[in-house]
């Protein structure tokens, strides 16, 4: 996990459409819509890095994969371990930004 | 071409988080000229008129993909000899050789780093420079 100072006027809102984004995966798993989430686990594994959350961008990747082999257990288990994680980069960042 | 510096970079990104952050890193990081495009269709609609020195496409959009706008831009004469580079999270060897093959100069991978983004595009300009 990294913190770039330079981005951090954009994590409040990248956050937050990630919380969004766990509701919509959550949605289209009661939907079977495995297609839904590929592509929405695609995108997570390209930005998520780029925001300077590496695991957060390797758990897209494992839910891509996961959707794309139409294995909701797995997709399940990738977006438990996103939500873990949502909550670990906000402590990582609050921690950031007091010092 | 020319070779004077890389000064207007126009980019072709269908997620906004993405959007956003190239827009940090190539503005106001970068200092170039920019004009960020949501769609492949709209790329061919404002890129003309903005005649950058670069162009950046994502590989995976709705509707209009990347390679398909590639080909695209390139049908309009103002922007046939323009630099094209595609950014994807898909960097097989084999997909990044097809990118190529389209006539891309190079292929960045998703995620990037936006502190380095500009060095890296100016990298590639310096290439094509050559």
């Amino acid at each position: 996990m990294k913190f770039i100072p330079e981005v951090d006027s954009l994590l409040d809102s990248y956050l937050q459409n990630r919380d969004k984004e766990v509701l919509e995966i959550q949605d289209c798993l009661k939907k079977h819509n495995l297609r839904q989430i590929e592509s929405i686990a695609h995108k997570l594994k390209g930005s998520a890095g780029s925001y300077g959350f590496e695991e957060l961008s390797a758990v897209g990747a494992s839910m891509e994969i996961a959707a794309s082999n139409c294995v909701p257990s797995e997709v399940e288990k990738s977006l438990s371990e996103m939500t873990g994680l949502l909550t670990r980069v906000r402590q990582f960042i609050a921690e950031q930004r007091k010092r | 071409m020319s070779s004077s510096a890389l000064k207007k970079i126009a980019f072709v990104e269908d997620d906004a988080d993405l959007r956003e952050i190239m827009t940090m890193s190539l503005s106001a990081i970068g200092g170039f000229a920019l004009l960020a495009c949501e769609s492949g269709k709209q790329a061919l609609e404002k890129i003309p008129g903005f005649v950058p020195d670069m162009i950046i496409l994502d590989v995976m959009m709705p509707q209009m993909d990347g390679p398909t706008t590639f080909r695209e831009l390139r049908r309009i004469t103002s922007l046939e000899n323009i630099p094209i580079v595609f950014m994807t999270a898909k960097v097989q060897p084999g997909e990044v050789a097809s990118y190529l093959s389209l006539g891309a100069i190079d292929v960045i991978s998703k995620p990037f780093d936006p502190m380095k983004l500009p060095e890296v595009l100016r990298k590639i300009w310096e290439k094509v420079q050559l």
